[in-house]
């Protein structure tokens, strides 16, 4: 009886407790690259969500194992266009020198040589978001990738069920770059909302310029596409000085930028009895 | 000896293996590891359990693969080195047996072990599993079927492995052939390519002599959609490969066994 308790009043303590976790384990920014943190349950949380976030490939394809095609692969495929693309990881009977073992593991596992396959839905890969945010909240990479799936739909319905998810990201990665710029892009394209989307891009670029120098490749990308957006949001506002302003401090910092300077010339507005293709449901228009 | 009494001696010696095993209580870290898949099944729930199924089934099978895997090379590859440490060889080899019947007998135990405590496991998973909705499907029948002939292929390696090493090295070695075959397979097929001709027919013959585990492993098609199950020439082809497989197996462990002197 004694020892339950203890442990009762134990478990009542650390549980009561959350304000200290924050100060003895700080959340830590964590890629998926081969840098780990430094304690353990750290390195076991960023593994499993690690394991999720490639696992969930797998799930979109059906169960097919897939690697990234080596550059002589890609020119005899012809798809030497300097992008990544996969390739089942058990290769066709034609390139298999194990004759009826590669047969067997052929029959055996879910492999089809279509590389065009079925693939599942990916709004059915959500509940493996939730879970890789949830072991590792600090996966940023997770909750914009897991609210562009949420989203997918285009409805107000769906696009409140994104944000809110954002919101949580938020919440757990406050410094982050990457959320700030997806909740920007979601109020300017779905809700048409430009004042709102400038708070979210121009949040996005403060903390992108905190710590500049030790942005990943990733966050680097979001930031630079947090300059665009923003550039577009004062261009479409009328909010001239602004664009120059920003275009000019974004191109500090990017100067390779070839879509930056462009964002400043004056957008196509289209015609009162304009009619999008097929599949555009929406059309900014200030 | 006719081959009924041979069948009996068999059956003594894998009963011995499954008592020694109960004694040991190495079904209670079976049931220890049940209680943890229904544990983490059960955590799954909370994130909604819609849309998650195919993962359920994907994780329920790598967990029981695992587990299983780890059951029998455990159970394997301590049979003969404990009953030469423990000198209770000499009383088993002064029966009317030979040395080839005690290696069989203790092979029999060792996967009637495993088998046990794989399908003790794989209730618990399907139990699992149909509380997450998932449906029956035959490919499942077929994934338990075959993985039971890859437990007894890892059951062979283990023993055999145990009589040329000590119990650890043969532990040790027997999972890095069980849990890495899909990467040394992959690494073969990939340098196959890369190899220049004169050189080729060595990744054939490292092909060849390997245990083939992951033909063993259907689970990535019975936890994915609509793949269907597995033709029955690739069952057929599955046992009569364990069947040769294990007698060369038993055949090199008998080899050395035989001339050991104890």
């Amino acid at each position: 009886m004694v020892p339950f308790l203890g442990i009762s009043l134990m478990a009542g303590i650390g549980w009561s407790t959350v304000e200290v976790a924050p100060l003895v384990n700080p959340p830590l920014r964590r890629e998926r690259s081969d840098l780990g943190d430094s304690s353990i349950t750290g390195q076991i949380q960023t593994s499993a969500s690690g394991w999720l976030w490639v696992y969930t490939e797998e799930y979109l394809h059906n169960g097919i194992k897939l690697r990234r095609m080596t550059e002589t692969e890609k020119k005899q495929a012809g798809l030497d266009d300097g992008r990544n693309h996969g390739i089942p990881v058990i290769p066709p009977a034609s390139q298999d020198f194990r004759g009826v073992f590669g047969d067997v593991e052929r029959a055996v596992n879910a492999w089809t040589p279509d590389l065009n396959h079925r693939q599942n839905d990916p709004r059915q890969s959500m509940p493996l978001f939730r879970l890789m945010t949830w072991l590792d909240p600090q996966f940023v990479e997770g909750w914009t990738t897991g609210a562009s799936v949420i989203g997918m739909d285009r409805t107000d319905k769906a696009t409140d069920k994104a944000m809110q998810f954002l919101r949580e990201g938020l919440q757990q990665n406050p410094d982050c770059v990457d959320i700030p710029m997806m909740f920007g892009m979601l109020e300017v394209t779905r809700r048409a909302k430009l004042r709102e989307g400038e708070g979210f891009f121009k949040r996005a670029i403060q903390n992108g310029r905190a710590r500049f120098e030790t942005l990943s490749e990733n966050e680097k990308s979001a930031l630079q596409s947090s300059y665009r957006w923003l550039t577009l949001v004062y261009r479409n506002s009328g909010q001239s000085g602004k664009l120059m302003k920003v275009t000019e401090e974004g191109l500090r910092l990017f100067p390779d930028d070839r879509v930056l300077p462009l964002t400043s010339r004056p957008s196509i507005v289209p015609p009162r009895n304009y009619k999008p293709s097929v599949g555009i449901r929406s059309r900014v228009v200030p | 000896m006719n081959s009924f009494l041979k069948f009996n001696v068999y059956r003594a010696i894998a009963r011995g293996v499954l008592l020694e095993s109960l004694r040991r209580k190495d079904l209670w870290v079976v049931a220890i590891l049940g209680f943890l898949i229904l544990m983490g099944s059960s955590a799954l729930g909370f994130f909604g359990v819609q849309g998650l199924q195919v993962f359920v089934k994907d994780l329920g099978v790598t967990v029981l693969g695992g587990f299983s895997t780890i059951v029998a090379v455990i159970t394997s590859t301590r049979l003969i080195p404990e009953e030469i440490k423990q000198r209770t060889l000499y009383p088993l080899l002064s029966r009317p047996i030979s040395r080839l019947d005690l290696l069989l007998g203790k092979l029999l135990g060792a996967v009637l072990v495993t088998w046990l405590a794989f399908l003790i496991l794989a209730a618990l998973t399907g139990a699992a599993l149909y509380g997450f909705g998932v449906t029956f499907e035959w490919v499942m029948f077929q994934y338990v079927i075959v993985k039971m002939l890859g437990l007894a292929l890892v059951c062979a390696l283990g023993l055999t492995l145990s009589v040329y090493m000590t119990p650890a090295a043969a532990s040790t070695t027997t999972f890095i052939f069980a849990f890495g075959s899909s990467i040394i397979v992959r690494g073969l097929t990939s340098g196959y390519a890369q190899a220049d001709p004169g050189s080729q027919f060595l990744f054939k013959l490292i092909n060849g002599i390997l245990p083939q585990f992951t033909l063993f492993d259907l689970g990535g098609r019975a936890a994915n959609v609509g793949w269907g199950p597995v033709p029955l020439w690739v069952i057929g082809f599955l046992i009569g490969y364990l069947i040769l497989y294990n007698s060369g197996l038993m055949a090199i462990a008998w080899t050395r066994f035989n001339r050991k002197a104890l």
